[in-house]
């Protein structure tokens, strides 16, 4: 696939180097030379020093000819112009970065199709989504719906006291032959694992398990958690992630939002209604006791340093806060986080790519995560007519290692599949897939 | 150099401008006389000379402001001009619109008739009258209409009539209705106001119309719609509300409570927003207090001995009336001799909180009491949390700090009426207890209330001392044009250089 990113910073190079080792053919619009050169020593990808905005540029980057439009850069009516540029100049699809959440809106939507904007992506807005249902969700770490909620995968870190510790797959599925959950992969020591019959489950396993709708209570027991209601929240930063997250909080929950601008607390009183705004350091972990820090079920840390995030959350995980939520921005930081023990990261490259990643996947994807923490992807296909993947029922489909099918949805019936369980037209496939292999799957369903 | 440049800048104050729009504001009332005058005809009550007269002086007065004093005008108004101008005119029309009072000798001195004039062009109601029935019909009519005109406000009046304005306008707005803010209906001033007229036109036309179709006669439905929708509450007859059917009373329940509401929510009831109107804190308290205040009322009165429908349909129509500081009164149920303590400390309440911000109705404003309420609330919040960063907001909108001290300033200023008005009282040998009421039903524009009969159940206006008649029509007019435009012209920094 030919895709086009203009970018400005993280976002664009991120978005490059994940697609480009997909191998997708990538060209990169951005104004900054020298980053363009480091980012070109490292990728294999065309880079084009210049100005999104400008027709010339584009016609250099050979727009006419692309399948996909990206314009991530930091400026919401930069990306939107670029896209309607691109689309005027016959780009295929575009794609714009947007802060503004109020776009988003579905009374918006063909007006922005009619400019010439397809889909707009706004990662403040997914983060503080990721946030909401994180806090509804307190078992566990991630979670992410398939086809409204017919499908659901979880990240659930197995705790001591356990039912599946030290058993093997194969023991379990003797066991739980009739229950609604299956675990398709493990993460243990930052490595992907899908997992064979003879594989034991050890404390501390991240296990991520697709399941029918409403066996949470079953996983849970499985996975030896307790649930924790949240009622009190503690939001540090209030960029707009905070903001988002406490707006959709706020009538739910008691809500502490703490930045250290007072400007811009001004402002948050003004968007919020029921949020207690303190003025104050979010590093002075005192300062946060005098606000009730320790009255809060949930800490969640937004701030524009991934530092502050991770050490503030250590700190609440230390005093008890049940939960913790931390936003980190530096990739390199999510394993070592996870391993000391915050809950959760959340990621807004990560997420703009996963985002993102729905319009990349060949075959016909409809929604995909990409996961913290892994390389791997959840993708959901829709099985298309004649595509090879109807022909055999699974154990013969020769799906590549590193693969595996999570679940199926036929109309409305959700099926967690067997070996021998054979594939339909327009199914919905839920496929766990590490990236090497994810061309390859996709081309199954095509 | 530096000296002769500061002195060009100082603009000479637009006194001609003034001039022009009060005599061009003058020569439209003396137009309206024309009604009272035909009622007299009609009604052989022998008045119809005086109130030509009094037509003919007001139209002589007003064709010298405006063609001669405010010859070649220049149309330009400034704030300053604004407040003078509001002053001026709520001094001068009142005298004008006493002029029928005097001369068909309704009154027995020239205070009494300044009294009644303030008292219907401010919309407060209180009556100096004794026997209505013996005034003549176009005195009453005339009466009746001065709260009409006074119910939207005279600025009101010459922003609609005057297009010239422009920005002018929007001083002029600024000047009557200092305390309130809120979206201009149009992005025209003139507009705006002219669209205000035309919901306040529409709401009069349907109460007169309602109450001729349910069976009254066409001068009491005439009357008893001005003091309703303009929220006035003068009586055009001794007796008053008696022959008004049960229907008649509770569509006058209704009109009463409307005339409380701002304006320019309904306008946007007419114009079908109703989600707006709901979304509106403001109304929604209004209604709530009702509700509230009603049931309270009405429970009380039941527990006072009176039949529980008859207690139900007299709280809503008297808290309707209070809230809203319309002011008419039923006649006093011969079953209930006093009124039970609890309802009288719920009116008391309600004449003070007064009604919505932008309507005809006067008191403190709800918006006003909401801005403090939540303000206090912040306060006690930041002895909590030193470091919590609070603002008030209305509807969703933040009000700035300016705005609020303007708040507090009005609340003293208002309670600092109220006080002076009751010691004035009592000086004149009222009752303690009468003599707030007093105060506050004046200052609030509400006029007669129940209330002030529980201490001394054989008074009337006509028997308080000149200096007392004075005080409160200080208050009426204070009320009226929330203070801020009468204290500015007499303090010395309005005409300092």
């Amino acid at each position: 696939m030919k895709i086009i990113i203009a970018g400005d910073g993280e976002v664009g190079f991120y978005l490059a180097k994940s697609l480009s080792e997909l191998n997708h053919e990538i060209t990169v619009v951005d104004p900054h030379d020298e980053l363009l050169k480091k980012l070109e020593s490292e990728t294999d990808l065309l880079t084009i020093t210049g100005d999104s905005t400008s027709p010339k540029t584009l016609a250099e980057a050979n727009v006419d000819n692309c399948d996909l439009f990206l314009s991530v850069l930091h400026d919401e009516s930069i990306n939107l112009v670029t896209c309607i540029l691109a689309k005027k100049l016959k780009a295929r699809k575009t794609v714009a970065r947007i802060s503004n959440a109020e776009l988003l809106q579905p009374k918006h939507r063909e007006m922005f199709r009619d400019l010439g904007v397809d889909e707009m992506v706004c990662p403040e807005r997914i983060a503080a989504k990721e946030i909401t249902n994180l806090l509804s969700n307190t078992v566990a770490t991630e979670f992410f719906d398939f086809s409204g909620g017919l499908l659901t995968m979880y990240l659930i870190r197995l705790e001591e006291g356990s039912e599946v510790i030290s058993r093997s797959v194969k023991d379990l599925l003797a066991t739980y032959s009739t229950m609604h959950a299956r675990i398709v992969a493990v993460l243990r020591d930052s490595e992907t694992i899908i997992p064979h019959s003879e594989f034991t489950f050890q404390v501390g396993d991240l296990a991520y398990i697709i399941s029918k709708p409403n066996q949470l209570d079953a996983i849970k027991k499985l996975a030896g958690k307790r649930d924790v209601k949240i009622r009190n929240a503690m939001i540090a930063g209030g960029g707009r992630i905070g903001r988002y997250a406490a707006q959709t909080l706020e009538d739910n929950m008691h809500i502490t939002l703490v930045d250290a601008d007072h400007t811009r607390c001004e402002e948050l009183t003004e968007l919020l209604n029921h949020t207690l705004v303190i003025n104050g350091d979010a590093t002075d972990i005192e300062m946060l006791k005098d606000e009730g820090l320790l009255n809060n079920d949930a800490f969640i840390a937004v701030t524009n340093s991934s530092e502050t995030n991770v050490l503030t959350c250590l700190h609440a995980r230390k005093l008890g806060i049940k939960r913790t939520i931390a936003l980190v921005e530096n990739t390199g930081f999510i394993n070592i986080s996870q391993n000391i023990g915050i809950d959760t990261i959340i990621n807004k490259k990560l997420i703009t790519a996963s985002y993102i990643a729905r319009f990349i996947v060949k075959g016909d994807a409809v929604s995909s995560k990409w996961l913290s923490g892994t390389n791997a992807e959840l993708i959901e296909f829709l099985v298309g007519r004649r595509s090879a993947a109807t022909r055999h029922s699974i154990k013969d489909l020769h799906l590549p290692d590193g693969a595996t099918i999570g679940g199926i949805i036929r109309g409305n019936e959700t099926i967690l599949p067997s070996r021998d369980t054979q594939l339909q037209e327009n199914d919905r496939v839920v496929v766990f897939t590490l990236p090497k292999v994810m061309d390859r799957v996709g081309r199954l369903f095509d | 150099m530096s000296k002769r440049t500061a002195i060009s800048h100082i603009r000479t104050f637009n006194f001609r401008l003034i001039y022009k729009l009060l005599g061009s504001l003058l020569m439209w009332l003396s137009a309206a006389m024309i009604l009272p005058c035909a009622v007299s005809l009609v009604c052989h009550d022998g008045s119809q000379f005086e109130l030509s007269i009094s037509m003919l002086l007001m139209l002589a007065a007003g064709l010298f402001l405006h063609n001669i004093a405010g010859r070649g005008a220049a149309y330009e108004l400034h704030e300053k001009e604004s407040f003078w101008l509001t002053s001026l005119m709520w001094l001068l029309i009142p005298l004008l619109g006493a002029m029928p009072f005097v001369l068909s000798g309704s009154v027995n001195n020239f205070v009494d008739a300044l009294f009644e004039s303030v008292s219907g062009f401010t919309t407060t109601g209180s009556s100096i009258l004794t026997n209505l029935d013996e005034v003549p019909r176009g005195v009453i009519v005339w009466r009746s209409m001065t709260q009409w005109v006074g119910g939207l406000g005279l600025i009101m009046f010459i922003i609609a009539m005057q297009r010239r304005l422009h920005v002018g306008g929007t001083h002029l707005y600024g000047a009557e209705f200092s305390g309130t803010i809120q979206r201009k209906l149009n992005p025209h001033m003139t507009t705006s106001v002219s669209l205000m007229w035309r919901v306040y036109i529409a709401m009069t036309i349907g109460l007169l119309a309602i109450l001729l179709l349910t069976g009254n006669g066409f001068l009491n439905a005439f009357c008893i719609t001005m003091s309703a929708v303009s929220s006035g509450g003068f009586l055009p007859s001794s007796a008053g509300l008696s022959d008004f059917s049960t229907l008649s009373l509770g569509v006058l329940t209704v009109f009463m409570l409307f005339s409380g509401i701002n304006i320019a929510l309904l306008y946007k009831l007419f114009t079908g927003h109703f989600a707006d109107m709901w979304h509106d804190e403001e109304l929604r308290l209004y209604l709530i207090l009702f509700i509230c205040g009603a049931s309270a009322i009405a429970v009380s009165m039941y527990s006072a001995c009176i039949t529980l429908p008859s207690a139900i349909g007299r709280a809503c129509f008297h808290v309707a009336s209070t809230i809203s500081t319309c002011g008419l009164v039923l006649p006093a149920d011969t079953s209930m001799p006093t009124w039970p303590l609890l309802a009288a400390i719920i009116t008391l309440l309600f004449i003070v909180l007064g009604a919505s911000a932008g309507s005809t109705g006067g008191g403190l404003k709800l918006k006003r009491v909401m801005i403090l309420f939540r303000y206090v609330q912040n306060y006690l919040l930041s002895m909590v949390h030193p470091r919590a960063v609070a603002k008030v907001k209305i509807d969703g909108r933040v009000i700035s700090n300016e705005y609020i001290n303007k708040v507090f300033a009005f609340v003293f200023l208002y309670m600092a009426f109220a006080a002076g008005g009751t010691l004035l009282l009592t000086d004149s040998g009222q009752p303690l207890a009468s003599s707030i009421c007093l105060a506050l039903a004046n200052l609030s524009n509400l006029g007669p209330t129940p209330l002030i009969h529980i201490a001394d159940p054989t008074f009337c206006y006509t028997a308080l001392p000149t200096l007392s008649k004075c005080g409160l029509i200080v208050l009426m007019l204070a009320g009226r044009i929330e203070i801020f435009a009468l204290i500015a012209i007499f303090s010395p920094a309005y005409w300092k250089r």
